[in-house]
Protein backbone atom coordinates (compact mmCIF):
# COMPACT_ATOMS: atom_id res chain seq x y z
CA UNK A 1 0.00 0.00 0.00
CA UNK A 2 2.96 2.32 0.70
CA UNK A 3 4.10 1.92 -2.90
CA UNK A 4 0.66 2.94 -4.12
CA UNK A 5 0.78 5.99 -1.85
CA UNK A 6 4.12 6.92 -3.46
CA UNK A 7 2.59 6.50 -6.92
CA UNK A 8 -0.30 8.77 -5.96
CA UNK A 9 2.15 11.42 -4.73
CA UNK A 10 3.99 11.29 -8.07
CA UNK A 11 0.65 11.58 -9.87
CA UNK A 12 -0.24 14.64 -7.78
CA UNK A 13 3.04 16.31 -8.77
CA UNK A 14 2.45 15.47 -12.45
CA UNK A 15 -1.11 16.83 -12.32
CA UNK A 16 0.15 20.04 -10.68
CA UNK A 17 2.78 20.50 -13.40
CA UNK A 18 0.16 19.87 -16.09
CA UNK A 19 -2.33 22.29 -14.52
CA UNK A 20 0.36 24.96 -14.21
CA UNK A 21 1.43 24.41 -17.84
CA UNK A 22 -2.17 24.75 -19.03
CA UNK A 23 -2.62 27.94 -17.02
CA UNK A 24 0.62 29.42 -18.37
CA UNK A 25 -0.33 28.42 -21.94
CA UNK A 26 -3.76 30.04 -21.52
CA UNK A 27 -2.25 33.28 -20.23
CA UNK A 28 0.41 33.38 -22.97
CA UNK A 29 -2.17 32.71 -25.70
CA UNK A 30 -4.52 35.39 -24.31
CA UNK A 31 -1.67 37.94 -24.24
CA UNK A 32 -0.63 37.04 -27.80
CA UNK A 33 -4.22 37.38 -29.03
CA UNK A 34 -4.67 40.75 -27.30
CA UNK A 35 -1.41 42.05 -28.79
CA UNK A 36 -2.53 40.94 -32.23
CA UNK A 37 0.29 38.43 -32.75
CA UNK A 38 -2.23 35.59 -33.10
CA UNK A 39 -5.52 35.89 -34.91
CA UNK A 40 -8.63 34.09 -33.72
CA UNK A 41 -9.80 33.17 -30.25
CA UNK A 42 -8.28 31.11 -27.47
CA UNK A 43 -10.44 28.08 -26.78
CA UNK A 44 -11.22 28.96 -23.15
CA UNK A 45 -13.51 25.96 -22.68
CA UNK A 46 -10.71 23.45 -23.22
CA UNK A 47 -8.32 25.17 -20.86
CA UNK A 48 -10.84 25.88 -18.10
CA UNK A 49 -12.27 22.35 -18.38
CA UNK A 50 -8.83 20.76 -18.31
CA UNK A 51 -7.63 22.82 -15.34
CA UNK A 52 -10.87 22.15 -13.39
CA UNK A 53 -10.61 18.38 -13.95
CA UNK A 54 -6.95 18.41 -12.92
CA UNK A 55 -7.64 20.42 -9.74
CA UNK A 56 -10.50 18.08 -8.81
CA UNK A 57 -8.23 15.08 -9.34
CA UNK A 58 -5.47 16.64 -7.25
CA UNK A 59 -7.92 17.28 -4.38
CA UNK A 60 -9.25 13.71 -4.51
CA UNK A 61 -5.76 12.24 -4.62
CA UNK A 62 -4.61 14.45 -1.73
CA UNK A 63 -7.53 13.23 0.35
CA UNK A 64 -6.63 9.63 -0.50
CA UNK A 65 -2.97 10.13 0.47
CA UNK A 66 -3.97 11.50 3.90
CA UNK A 67 -6.89 9.17 4.70
CA UNK A 68 -6.20 5.40 4.85
CA UNK A 69 -9.80 4.37 4.11
CA UNK A 70 -9.97 6.64 1.06
CA UNK A 71 -6.59 5.32 -0.10
CA UNK A 72 -7.84 1.73 0.16
CA UNK A 73 -10.96 2.65 -1.79
CA UNK A 74 -8.83 4.35 -4.47
CA UNK A 75 -6.52 1.33 -4.62
CA UNK A 76 -9.41 -1.11 -5.04
CA UNK A 77 -10.96 1.05 -7.76
CA UNK A 78 -7.66 1.30 -9.64
CA UNK A 79 -6.74 -2.37 -9.46
CA UNK A 80 -10.25 -3.81 -9.91
CA UNK A 81 -10.04 -6.23 -12.85
CA UNK A 82 -13.64 -5.61 -13.88
CA UNK A 83 -13.09 -1.85 -14.17
CA UNK A 84 -9.91 -2.40 -16.18
CA UNK A 85 -11.71 -4.87 -18.46
CA UNK A 86 -14.60 -2.42 -19.01
CA UNK A 87 -12.14 0.39 -19.85
CA UNK A 88 -10.21 -1.83 -22.27
CA UNK A 89 -13.33 -3.10 -24.01
CA UNK A 90 -14.79 0.39 -24.30
CA UNK A 91 -11.47 1.77 -25.61
CA UNK A 92 -11.18 -1.07 -28.10
CA UNK A 93 -14.70 -0.60 -29.48
CA UNK A 94 -14.44 3.20 -29.56
CA UNK A 95 -11.12 3.05 -31.45
CA UNK A 96 -12.37 0.71 -34.16
CA UNK A 97 -15.76 2.42 -34.45
CA UNK A 98 -14.09 5.83 -34.73
CA UNK A 99 -11.74 4.64 -37.49
CA UNK A 100 -14.72 3.22 -39.41
CA UNK A 101 -16.86 6.35 -39.01
CA UNK A 102 -13.99 8.74 -39.79
CA UNK A 103 -13.59 6.91 -43.11
CA UNK A 104 -17.28 7.28 -43.94
CA UNK A 105 -17.32 10.91 -42.78
CA UNK A 106 -14.25 11.68 -44.93
CA UNK A 107 -15.97 10.21 -48.01
CA UNK A 108 -19.16 12.14 -47.30
CA UNK A 109 -17.23 15.36 -46.64
CA UNK A 110 -15.32 15.04 -49.92
CA UNK A 111 -18.57 16.02 -51.71
CA UNK A 112 -19.34 18.91 -49.38
CA UNK A 113 -16.23 20.71 -48.15
CA UNK A 114 -12.60 20.11 -49.12
CA UNK A 115 -11.16 21.49 -45.85
CA UNK A 116 -13.33 19.19 -43.73
CA UNK A 117 -12.39 16.28 -46.00
CA UNK A 118 -8.65 16.90 -45.57
CA UNK A 119 -9.04 17.40 -41.81
CA UNK A 120 -10.92 14.12 -41.40
CA UNK A 121 -8.51 12.34 -43.75
CA UNK A 122 -5.53 13.58 -41.73
CA UNK A 123 -7.20 12.59 -38.45
CA UNK A 124 -7.87 9.12 -39.87
CA UNK A 125 -4.28 8.79 -41.07
CA UNK A 126 -2.85 9.82 -37.70
CA UNK A 127 -5.30 7.51 -35.90
CA UNK A 128 -4.18 4.53 -38.01
CA UNK A 129 -0.50 5.39 -37.59
CA UNK A 130 -0.78 5.66 -33.79
CA UNK A 131 -2.77 2.41 -33.68
CA UNK A 132 -0.19 0.53 -35.76
CA UNK A 133 2.63 2.00 -33.68
CA UNK A 134 0.91 0.93 -30.45
CA UNK A 135 0.32 -2.56 -31.88
CA UNK A 136 4.01 -2.91 -32.78
CA UNK A 137 5.06 -1.61 -29.35
CA UNK A 138 2.83 -4.02 -27.40
CA UNK A 139 3.83 -6.90 -29.67
CA UNK A 140 7.42 -6.33 -28.61
CA UNK A 141 6.64 -5.60 -24.97
CA UNK A 142 4.18 -8.42 -24.15
CA UNK B 1 -12.62 -26.97 -34.81
CA UNK B 2 -15.83 -27.65 -36.78
CA UNK B 3 -17.41 -24.56 -35.24
CA UNK B 4 -14.42 -22.52 -36.31
CA UNK B 5 -14.72 -23.92 -39.84
CA UNK B 6 -18.35 -22.74 -39.90
CA UNK B 7 -17.28 -19.30 -38.67
CA UNK B 8 -14.71 -19.10 -41.47
CA UNK B 9 -17.36 -20.07 -44.06
CA UNK B 10 -19.67 -17.34 -42.75
CA UNK B 11 -16.79 -14.90 -42.94
CA UNK B 12 -16.19 -15.83 -46.59
CA UNK B 13 -19.85 -15.13 -47.43
CA UNK B 14 -19.64 -11.81 -45.62
CA UNK B 15 -16.51 -10.70 -47.46
CA UNK B 16 -17.91 -11.83 -50.83
CA UNK B 17 -21.01 -9.72 -50.13
CA UNK B 18 -18.83 -6.78 -49.11
CA UNK B 19 -16.72 -7.13 -52.26
CA UNK B 20 -19.88 -7.25 -54.42
CA UNK B 21 -21.21 -4.08 -52.78
CA UNK B 22 -17.86 -2.34 -53.34
CA UNK B 23 -17.74 -3.40 -57.01
CA UNK B 24 -21.30 -2.13 -57.50
CA UNK B 25 -20.33 1.13 -55.79
CA UNK B 26 -17.28 1.59 -58.01
CA UNK B 27 -19.29 0.86 -61.19
CA UNK B 28 -22.07 3.27 -60.18
CA UNK B 29 -19.55 5.92 -59.22
CA UNK B 30 -17.63 5.58 -62.49
CA UNK B 31 -20.86 5.70 -64.50
CA UNK B 32 -22.58 8.61 -62.75
CA UNK B 33 -20.23 10.33 -60.34
CA UNK B 34 -17.10 11.15 -62.33
CA UNK B 35 -17.84 14.87 -62.27
CA UNK B 36 -18.21 15.03 -58.49
CA UNK B 37 -15.47 16.55 -56.33
CA UNK B 38 -15.21 13.52 -54.09
CA UNK B 39 -14.85 10.95 -56.88
CA UNK B 40 -11.17 10.23 -56.22
CA UNK B 41 -11.59 9.91 -52.45
CA UNK B 42 -14.65 7.67 -52.65
CA UNK B 43 -13.31 5.42 -55.38
CA UNK B 44 -10.00 5.12 -53.50
CA UNK B 45 -11.69 4.04 -50.27
CA UNK B 46 -14.06 1.65 -52.09
CA UNK B 47 -11.07 0.16 -53.91
CA UNK B 48 -9.14 -0.30 -50.65
CA UNK B 49 -12.11 -2.04 -48.97
CA UNK B 50 -12.53 -4.24 -52.07
CA UNK B 51 -8.86 -5.25 -51.93
CA UNK B 52 -9.14 -6.06 -48.19
CA UNK B 53 -12.30 -8.13 -48.80
CA UNK B 54 -10.68 -10.11 -51.66
CA UNK B 55 -7.55 -10.68 -49.56
CA UNK B 56 -9.65 -12.01 -46.68
CA UNK B 57 -11.66 -14.32 -48.97
CA UNK B 58 -8.45 -15.78 -50.44
CA UNK B 59 -6.86 -16.31 -46.99
CA UNK B 60 -10.01 -17.92 -45.59
CA UNK B 61 -10.44 -20.20 -48.63
CA UNK B 62 -6.80 -21.30 -48.37
CA UNK B 63 -7.29 -22.07 -44.68
CA UNK B 64 -10.42 -24.12 -45.39
CA UNK B 65 -8.54 -26.23 -47.92
CA UNK B 66 -5.53 -26.86 -45.68
CA UNK B 67 -5.90 -28.36 -42.18
CA UNK B 68 -2.54 -27.01 -40.93
CA UNK B 69 -3.35 -23.47 -42.02
CA UNK B 70 -6.80 -23.71 -40.46
CA UNK B 71 -5.23 -24.77 -37.17
CA UNK B 72 -2.76 -21.89 -37.40
CA UNK B 73 -5.62 -19.48 -38.03
CA UNK B 74 -7.61 -20.94 -35.12
CA UNK B 75 -4.66 -20.47 -32.76
CA UNK B 76 -4.18 -16.91 -33.96
CA UNK B 77 -7.87 -16.13 -33.41
CA UNK B 78 -8.09 -17.67 -29.95
CA UNK B 79 -4.67 -16.58 -28.70
CA UNK B 80 -5.17 -14.56 -25.51
CA UNK B 81 -1.93 -12.65 -26.01
CA UNK B 82 -3.06 -11.29 -29.40
CA UNK B 83 -6.43 -10.27 -27.93
CA UNK B 84 -4.69 -8.52 -25.04
CA UNK B 85 -2.28 -6.75 -27.41
CA UNK B 86 -5.17 -5.48 -29.54
CA UNK B 87 -7.04 -4.25 -26.48
CA UNK B 88 -3.99 -2.51 -25.00
CA UNK B 89 -3.12 -0.91 -28.36
CA UNK B 90 -6.69 0.34 -28.83
CA UNK B 91 -6.85 1.80 -25.33
CA UNK B 92 -3.48 3.55 -25.74
CA UNK B 93 -4.45 4.86 -29.19
CA UNK B 94 -7.71 6.16 -27.77
CA UNK B 95 -5.88 8.14 -25.06
CA UNK B 96 -3.19 9.46 -27.40
CA UNK B 97 -5.80 10.54 -29.95
CA UNK B 98 -7.89 12.32 -27.32
CA UNK B 99 -4.85 14.34 -26.25
CA UNK B 100 -3.72 14.91 -29.84
CA UNK B 101 -7.10 16.02 -31.14
CA UNK B 102 -7.56 18.34 -28.14
CA UNK B 103 -4.19 20.00 -28.81
CA UNK B 104 -4.90 20.14 -32.56
CA UNK B 105 -8.29 21.78 -31.91
CA UNK B 106 -6.70 24.51 -29.80
CA UNK B 107 -4.00 25.18 -32.40
CA UNK B 108 -6.42 25.01 -35.34
CA UNK B 109 -8.61 27.61 -33.64
CA UNK B 110 -6.00 30.24 -34.59
CA UNK B 111 -5.62 29.00 -38.16
CA UNK B 112 -8.96 27.85 -39.52
CA UNK B 113 -12.37 27.87 -37.93
CA UNK B 114 -13.60 25.03 -40.16
CA UNK B 115 -10.75 22.72 -39.14
CA UNK B 116 -11.20 23.58 -35.47
CA UNK B 117 -14.96 22.93 -35.63
CA UNK B 118 -14.41 19.61 -37.44
CA UNK B 119 -11.91 18.45 -34.84
CA UNK B 120 -14.16 19.60 -31.97
CA UNK B 121 -17.05 17.59 -33.39
CA UNK B 122 -14.74 14.56 -33.77
CA UNK B 123 -13.63 14.92 -30.15
CA UNK B 124 -17.17 15.27 -28.84
CA UNK B 125 -18.25 12.27 -30.90
CA UNK B 126 -15.37 10.10 -29.60
CA UNK B 127 -16.24 11.09 -26.02
CA UNK B 128 -19.92 10.34 -26.50
CA UNK B 129 -19.23 6.90 -28.01
CA UNK B 130 -16.76 6.08 -25.23
CA UNK B 131 -19.16 7.09 -22.46
CA UNK B 132 -22.06 5.17 -24.08
CA UNK B 133 -19.95 2.03 -24.60
CA UNK B 134 -18.51 2.26 -21.07
CA UNK B 135 -21.96 2.46 -19.53
CA UNK B 136 -23.11 -0.45 -21.73
CA UNK B 137 -20.24 -2.69 -20.61
CA UNK B 138 -20.69 -1.53 -17.01
CA UNK B 139 -24.26 -2.75 -17.01
CA UNK B 140 -23.44 -5.89 -19.03
CA UNK B 141 -20.35 -7.16 -17.17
Amino acid sequence: MEEFRKKLRTKIILCRILAASLLIALIVLQVLVHRGVLRGETNMGFFVGGITVLIMNIMRMKKAVKDDAALKQWYVRNTDERTIAVQQKAGNFTSLFTIFLLGIAAVAASYINETVYWTLGAALGVYLLVYLGALAYYNKKM
Amino acid sequence: MENFRLTIKKRIYFFILLAAVMVAGIILLTAFGRANDGFNATSGILGAVLAIAIGNVITAKMALGNEAKLKEMYIKHTDERSTQITKEASTTTFRVILLGVSAATIIANFLSETVSCTLSVCLAFIFMVYIAVSSYYNSKM
